[in-house]
């Protein structure tokens, strides 16, 4: 259906070029990052190939992306994941809990503990501790101010460090 | 951060489910991700595509969400995806003769086509043969090829052989590089399964190698071939001498 022309086939090659180059760098971090937040290896295949569709989309537009950018589709894609999931089987809270629980972390009390954090710090601590990213990326990635994101990490470093000290002093009373 | 904290991260890290992630899941997901190359697929909605609409104006953006809310009540709007490559004949799809690769594609329509890909590569370049030569990242897993192979080979030391990238559809390349299965040919190079990418016409330099073991394999269309198992860099000032 595309015409094809001298200029369009070099905007094409660009293209496929941006795209190739952008794979290479992001490819493994997008799908890591699906991996632990997300139901499983399927699961995180899938939401990584959208990723990677739209960005081959963009790619192709001429639009070179960023990291942060390739993340913050990933963040989309994966907020559209949940949506769908939450209204097919209407089970958020159980879904929750199969997600950290089936993450095949040997810790249960840590994604225990994660899951009584609130969302939105949980999810800076993770980009943080997980992902790898900066406080100026996280940031960027969640739109907030730089403070703002310290402010989350610290208090879900404290509260996490918290819940994890009831957690561990609860068990050794029932031993 | 006090020293509970700095535990519990500790722990954090430690509990990460990625660190369970495998190379052979990584490596599925990348051919998987790296496929939507294979189509022009493209998400078009009611008025354009999907790409279209996010480039709009956020005014027409919300009247056109209002419009299709209208017109929802009365039809069904569904997404259509167009994929080209579902109409192509498919003699147009089995892999191409050998030098896949030209520097300068003629047509740049092969999009439309399944990209490609590197077949029974019979000794793989693997992720410790990918070295780093005098311009940049390298595959190396064999060197000169015909003629050599009985009495074993041997490059001299001081000599930088210097080469364009060129690949046919088996991964054999007559000066002695091979590709692992896998590898996807596109119109402007390779991409290793890992993701490396080189591009046709990149001028790939190695020199100072000697060969420490090797292995002989053969190619898929009969050629014999050496498999470096160990490479060196040339550690010296490189002559140019051309390859």
């Amino acid at each position: 259906m595309r015409v094809q022309t001298e200029q369009g086939d070099r905007v094409e090659s660009a293209g496929q070029k941006h795209f190739l180059a952008t794979h290479a760098a992001c490819h493994d971090k997008v799908y890591r990052y699906f991996r632990r937040r997300t139901e499983g290896t399927p699961a995180a295949e899938d939401l990584t190939a959208d990723v990677f569709r739209i960005v081959w989309e963009k790619c192709r537009q001429g639009q070179e992306l960023s990291e942060l950018v390739v993340f913050g589709i990933a963040r989309n894609v994966l907020r559209n994941h949940h949506r769908s999931a939450v209204r097919s089987i209407n089970l958020t809270q159980q879904l929750e809990r199969q997600r950290t629980r089936g993450l095949g972390s040997d810790d249960g009390m840590v994604a225990d503990a994660l899951d009584r954090l609130k969302p939105e710090e949980r999810e800076v601590l993770l980009l943080t501790y997980w992902d790898g990213f900066t406080s100026a990326e996280v940031s960027g990635l969640l739109d907030i101010s730089a403070t703002a994101v310290r402010m989350r990490l610290h208090r879900a470093r404290k509260q996490l460090s918290n819940l994890i000290r009831e957690d561990q002093a609860t068990e050794d009373v029932q031993r | 951060m006090s020293s509970k904290e700095k535990s519990t991260m500790d722990r954090l890290t430690a509990a990460d489910p990625a660190s369970a992630v495998t190379e052979e899941e990584l490596a599925r997901s990348r051919e998987k991700s790296l496929a939507v190359m294979d189509t022009d697929a493209e998400h078009i909605t009611v008025g354009g595509s999907v790409a279209d609409f996010h480039q709009q104006h956020p005014g027409r953006r919300v009247r056109l969400a209002a419009g299709f809310g209208l017109a929802a009540a009365a039809a069904i709007v569904a997404g259509v995806v167009v994929t080209s490559a579902m109409t192509a004949p498919p003699t147009e799809q089995t892999a191409p003769a050998a030098t896949q690769l030209d520097p300068a594609p003629e047509t740049g329509s092969s999009s439309a086509l399944p990209l490609p890909e590197i077949t029974g590569s019979p000794t793989p370049t693997v992720e410790a043969d990918i070295v780093t030569g005098g311009s940049g990242k390298l595959a190396v897993s064999t060197t000169e090829i015909d003629g050599v192979i009985s009495e074993g080979i041997y490059m001299r030391p001081d000599v930088l052989r210097i080469l364009k990238l060129e690949a046919d559809n088996k991964g054999c390349i007559g000066n002695g590089f091979l590709f692992p299965t896998g590898t996807k040919v596109t119109d402007t190079g390779l991409v290793l399964p890992d993701g490396t990418v080189f591009s046709t016409g990149d001028v790939i330099s190695f020199g100072g190698l000697e060969v420490n073991s090797k292995d002989v394999g053969e190619c898929a269309d009969g050629r014999p071939l050496v498999y470096m198992e160990e490479v060196r860099a040339y550690p010296g000032k490189v002559p140019n001498v051309g390859g």
